[in-house]
């Protein structure tokens, strides 16, 4: 397995992923992942091979679709991984902030069969680090590595960029073999789980918490008070 | 900062572009009189504890807020008059005439009663939706807005050319439309719409309101709230009634590191008010009495102002052009005013003028729902400047 | 269209989503199936446990899989070491926590995570303590939390001024929880009892290693902190006068004081030879052991209640053997006591009286004040105040009305009868549905106003007519009435606990709407009974008369009953003793 990291503290064993349909839509944590990188480097290929675990040759441009989600099993803990791709929007490195805002994780992509994808990862890790928060989780993939013929880049190169900027791992995957997709996803899940502890106590720690609009409201305990309470 | 209902939040969850950001509730209301930050009562619960009221008050302002919401024969024999008579006449003290006129209403002491009531209304609306307050603040800062909207449109094939600021627009005499423009590196890009803010529009082609209305604004990195309390993660919503006859009213904002606008143990403060003189004439006075500044000479136990900064800009909805060709499509630039009623229709006019079979900005769909196919080609291309 | 990313029409949707119901569907039922076959066969192994978990994160609602699931930990405790038992049930919490997610209202998943935090090996208690109040930050009023919460708390011995700091934040937040007032309630008295000694100041309580459960303590509360409770419980309901959470905590402040538990009166009568004695409140003579003592001989005699149908009863009667205490010229002195609680009562019957009585007088008995007792009346004066300028903002509020009522009656209920009668109609007017509740409670109110006027009068005339009187209550305080004028009220029944009037030798009740007379039963002094213009309309109503022997006047004109032939002679058989009879 070629996968190496410095931080965190890890068992050694990579666990099975769930398998099967879920059941249903419930999970104990939620962690927003988000994959970087230069055009083409195959990032919504490692997304669909995560998620569906097929393989497209032919992506174009990834329009429309920019997150997925998939629930994996930790150690009895449902962890739901929300994987957001750039839907192309890096075509002119015009990614905007708010795509790295509140990320818990980052999967930083290249394609070990082309330098220059890999000269960007440092441009990448900076977006990260400027508008991503402090704890953002960072992993690097070194993708397409079913090309080895057409290799531009030593993985040896990618364990020491991912040593030099505090990366946690760096790994050669391929979306197209399915190699060490899911070992890449299942390492950043489990190391989100070791930085974060209990849902619900941890939760209630935080007296304001941001949220996310939506049609419902929270219960109105406005002016508008009427005669007919509950008694409970 | 953005009231929890209204035409923004409506199009923000039904575009799903609301997937983008994440918000915080405006935790409390302050207004600022006899030389004091008061927190304003307004939710139920905040009344309940208040302590600045007293329970024959607690009452009187409970069943006003619960009434005022529907129209009465009382209300509209009160039409044309000032909206202070009618809370006088409905026996209100003057702690709470202030309340509701300045911090609730947010109107002015002259404001007709019918306009005070449809503020007080709106804002009770807002009441309760999200949180105890009626406003919203999204994290990071107002500008992830457009932001969001925009990465909407480029995860739906959009294109942006950021730093290309256009030098001129080419036009064809004939049609009266705009062909193409030129960016300031001399690039051509060929367009058969333009959207551009009015400030890009020459003088003599705009309309304005004489004389041209302004904006003041303040901005202050200060290192502690003005009104602290055991939670240092407050953002609050404060206004600022005139200070003396011919002042304007302010109002003012006051964001917590929380909001990610502002580092650790900082407060990011606006201020903002119509002009009626130069920024720092018409906002340092304020600046002193509530803030401990060099200027300032008593050592009272006010937050300090670390960074500065005054600044006048045009009040945008005044503005409105003419003589343009026909392709070309202005909106106007940020006005004084609370929430976003203004700029949403104006996006969507526009757009209903560039696309008029199209439905504005629909939901978008589920990733699950996207059909894969390699046929699907390049997006079109919508270009649009934005002010960011 | 060029570019336009492409989506699948409704149709398509629905129909998938339809099939991944139909999939899940499937899925549940075989496991739920094979869940019961397993627990048929009385298998307990970790598969069962798998397959009970699968079913209940999606239905946490199924009780018998709570039941198999606990059936299987139970044997799990059994073949497994502490340690693996304690992982178990810390797993089965994180478990549960998913399923309290998906209901939070859950009675099986609550009940469940109860019984597993009980025999779990090593609690964390401040855990539980703070997913409670992460659950109550979402639903104030999720009483399945408060029960847990309140079980933690019991085990995790939190302190009692935590506990009221937490309600405090409750019910800044929400003050419309009937949850937290609740709570406030069994708090403060073990915050700050009330002193031994009045008017000193509050006194810490006792340092003691378990917390005191509120249900074995005093439920009084020290002045100084009532009045920060008024204060609060105002501010409530002063901002919202329609929520009746804040009024209910109010009345629970007002009205804390039981009244002490004797023996009020007892009355002998050397006619029938019989003793009433009248208690403070009901209790069951027979199971209280109540002992007669007559010139120090105990005596053997069987206590019964006025009527059979009263197992528990305000007045008792037995009846001495006969002879006993005929003889007019002999002195008797009796005592009853209550050797359970233990308190007593002496009566003696002097030479030549034919009854004789002891009782408590009015004034240091304080008859009806006891429902508010705060001690000092300025206290009440000023919360009566309070109401009163929260009437004259809301003056159709119900609560308010209603709580201005009761203060009038607890500082001065003769002085304030007039505002009262007036509040009374104006609740009627304004909350119609609930008018003959206050019809009732205005007519307890007056029957005990009259009450007082009588024990300060000193005489044994009870007389209350033309006060609009629904019902009769507080019958057991009028055990020594031997006149009562009830006419021109809106009565339309005499209770069974009419019965106690034991003394009593004229009634009158003219007037009124009476059709049962059920009460009218083994009075054995009554003679004189005037019904004019009431309701009873048949012989049969008029059954219960019989049972009273020395009944000789009887007024019926203006009754139904009288239209009905033969009536005098069918009169006569049923009341033989009846010698003047109006028809």
């Amino acid at each position: 397995m070629q996968w190496c990291r410095w931080a965190g503290s890890w068992r050694s064993h990579l666990p099975g992923q769930s398998a099967g349909p879920e059941i249903e839509d419930s999970f104990d944590f939620l962690f927003k992942i988000i994959l970087i990188g230069d055009s083409d480097v195959g990032k919504t290929c490692v997304v669909q091979r995560f998620k569906s675990g097929i393989f497209i040759e032919k992506q174009q441009n990834t329009i429309g679709v920019d997150f997925t989600v998939r629930t994996l099993d930790i150690d009895g803990k449902k962890i739901k991984m929300q994987v957001w791709d750039t839907a192309g929007q890096e075509r002119f490195r015009t990614i905007t902030q708010s795509y790295y805002r509140s990320a818990h994780g980052a999967m930083v992509a290249y394609d070990i069969s082309r330098r220059n994808t890999f000269e960007s990862v440092p441009h990448w890790i900076r977006e990260v680090e400027q508008y991503g928060a402090s704890s953002v989780v960072l992993i690097l993939i070194g993708n397409k590595s079913d090309l080895l013929d057409q290799r531009q880049v030593l993985f040896e190169d990618a364990c020491t960029l991912a040593e030099n900027n505090g990366v946690l791992a760096a790994l050669e995957t391929s979306a197209k073999e399915a190699q060490n997709v899911d070992t890449a996803f299942n390492l950043m899940a489990r190391e989100l789980l070791a930085r974060n502890g209990m849902p619900m106590v941890d939760e209630a720690s935080q007296d304001q918490s941001q949220f996310m609009l939506n049609n419902s409201s929270h219960p109105v305990y406005g002016t508008g008070s009427s005669d007919k309470k509950c008694g409970c | 900062m953005m009231y929890s209902r209204g035409s923004l939040v409506d199009l923000l969850i039904k575009s799903n572009v609301s997937r983008y950001a994440e918000f915080k509730n405006v935790s409390r209301i302050l207004t600022y009189r006899h030389d004091n930050v008061e927190q304003v009562p307004c939710s139920r619960a905040d009344v309940f504890a208040s302590r600045q009221l007293s329970v024959v008050e607690k009452r009187k302002l409970m069943r006003f807020l619960t009434s005022c919401v529907e129209d009465t024969e009382e209300q509209q024999a009160y039409n044309g008059r000032p909206y202070l008579e009618f809370l006088r006449d409905q026996q209100l003290g003057d702690n709470l005439q202030h309340f509701l006129v300045h911090s609730i209403a947010m109107v002015t002491e002259d404001t007709p009663t019918e306009a005070g009531l449809a503020s007080t209304r709106h804002f009770l609306r807002c009441l309760g939706r999200y949180g105890n307050t009626p406003f919203l603040f999204p994290v990071y800062g107002l500008g992830e807005i457009p932001q969001c909207f925009c990465r909407m449109c480029a995860v739906f094939g959009g294109i942006y050319c950021l730093r290309h600021s256009v030098h001129c627009v080419i036009v064809d005499q004939e049609s009266n439309r705009c062909k193409a423009v030129i960016d300031i590196r001399g690039q051509r890009i060929s367009c058969s719409h333009f959207v551009v803010e009015d400030g890009y529009v020459a003088a003599e082609r705009k309309k304005v309101a004489t004389p041209t209305r302004f904006i003041s604004r303040a901005v202050l990195i200060t290192d502690g709230s003005v009104l602290p309390t055991d939670s240092e993660q407050q953002v609050s919503m404060v206004t600022l009634p005139p200070i003396a006859a011919g002042s304007p009213s302010v109002k003012m904002v006051e964001l917590c590191p929380s909001t990610m606008t502002c580092p650790p143990g900082t407060y990011l403060v606006h201020l903002t008010c119509q002009s009626t003189g130069s920024a720092y004439q018409d906002l340092s006075p304020l600046v002193t009495r509530m803030f401990h500044t060099p200027e300032s000479h008593d050592q009272g136990k006010r937050p300090s102002v670390l960074w500065c900064l005054y600044f006048n800009m045009v009040d945008g909805s005044a503005v409105d052009c003419h003589n343009l060709p026909s392709n070309v499509h202005v909106c106007s630039g940020p006005d004084g005013e609370l929430g976003h009623e203004h700029a949403i229709t104006q996006a969507e006019s526009i757009f209903r003028k560039i696309l008029p079979q199209e439905e504005f900005c629909p939901p978008a769909p589920n990733p699950e729902d996207i059909i894969y196919d390699a046929d699907t080609a390049e997006g079109d291309v919508l270009s649009r400047q934005t002010e960011e | 269209m060029h570019g336009r990313v492409k989506i699948k029409s409704t149709a398509q949707q629905e129909e998938e989503k339809r099939k991944e119901r139909e999939k899940k569907l499937k899925v549940y039922v075989a496991v739920r199936d094979a869940c019961f076959s397993k627990r048929k066969e009385g298998i307990w192994d970790d598969e069962a446990l798998q397959l009970t978990q699968q079913l209940l994160s999606s239905n946490p609602d199924f009780a018998t899989l709570w039941n198999y699931r606990r059936e299987i930990l139970m044997h799990l405790e059994t073949v497994k070491d502490e340690d693996e038992v304690q992982k178990i049930y810390v797993a089965e919490l994180s478990f549960l926590e998913s399923c309290l997610k998906i209901n939070p209202k859950s009675y099986g998943s609550w009940y469940h995570r109860e019984w597993v935090s009980l025999r779990l090996p090593r609690p964390d208690w401040a855990r539980e303590l703070s997913l409670c109040d992460r659950c109550l930050s979402l639903d104030d009023r999720n009483f399945h939390c408060w029960d847990y919460r309140r079980m933690v708390v019991k085990m995790s011995a939190v302190p009692v001024d935590q506990e009221l700091q937490f309600t405090d934040r409750l019910i800044g937040s929400n003050f419309s929880n009937y949850s937290s007032w609740h709570y406030r309630s069994t708090l403060l008295p073990l915050l700050h009892p009330v002193s031994p000694e009045p008017s000193s100041p509050c006194r810490k309580p006792p340092p003691t290693s378990s917390p005191p459960s509120p249900q074995t303590h005093s439920h009084r509360v020290c002045e100084e902190q009532l009045l920060k409770e008024y204060e609060l419980v105002q501010n409530a309901f002063f901002t919202d006068p329609n929520d009746q959470s804040a009024w209910f905590y109010y009345r629970w402040l007002l009205g804390r004081a039981e009244r002490e538990e004797m023996i009020s009166c007892v009355y002998v009568s050397r006619d029938e030879e019989r003793v009433a004695v009248a208690f403070s409140r009901p209790v069951n003579a027979l199971s209280v052991g109540l002992l007669l003592v007559l010139d120090g001989q105990p005596q053997r005699v069987e206590w019964r209640s006025v009527h059979p149908r009263f197992k528990h009863s305000p007045v008792w009667i037995c009846d001495f053997a006969p002879g006993t205490i005929s003889d007019i010229s002999n002195e008797h002195n009796l005592t009853v006591h209550w050797t359970e609680k233990p308190t007593r009562r002496d009566c003696a019957l002097y030479t030549g009286r034919t009854e004789s009585y002891c009782r408590d007088s009015a004034t240091d008995q304080e008859l009806f004040r006891s429902e508010l007792s705060v001690e000092k009346t300025s206290v009440l004066q000023s919360e009566l105040h309070s109401c009163n300028q929260l009437q004259e903002l809301e003056p159709l509020n119900k609560w308010c009305l209603l709580t201005i009522i009761l203060l009038m009656r607890a500082l001065d209920p003769l002085g304030y009868e007039k505002e009262t009668l007036d509040h009374f109609q104006t609740l009627r007017d304004v909350d119609t549905m609930r008018s003959e509740y206050y019809s009732d409670l205005c007519s307890k109110f007056m029957i005990e106003n009259t009450i007082m006027k009588m024990e300060y009068a000193e005489v044994r005339v009870f007389s209350i007519s033309d006060k609009k009187l629904t019902t009769l209550c507080h019958l057991d305080q009028l055990l020594l009435v031997t006149h009562i004028n009830l006419s021109s009220n809106q009565l339309q029944r005499l209770p069974l606990e009419f019965a106690m009037l034991q003394c009593l030798e004229v009634l009158e009740a003219e007037n009124n709407s009476l059709e049962n007379l059920e009460g009218l039963y083994h009075l054995p002094k009554l003679e004189e009974v005037s019904l004019k213009n009431n309701k009873i309309s048949t012989l049969a109503d008029l059954q219960p008369l019989a049972s009273c022997p020395k009944l000789k006047c009887l007024d019926l004109r203006g009754n139904p009953v009288t239209q009905i032939a033969n009536l005098e002679s069918e009169l006569s058989e049923l009341l033989p003793s009846v010698t003047d009879l109006l028809l």
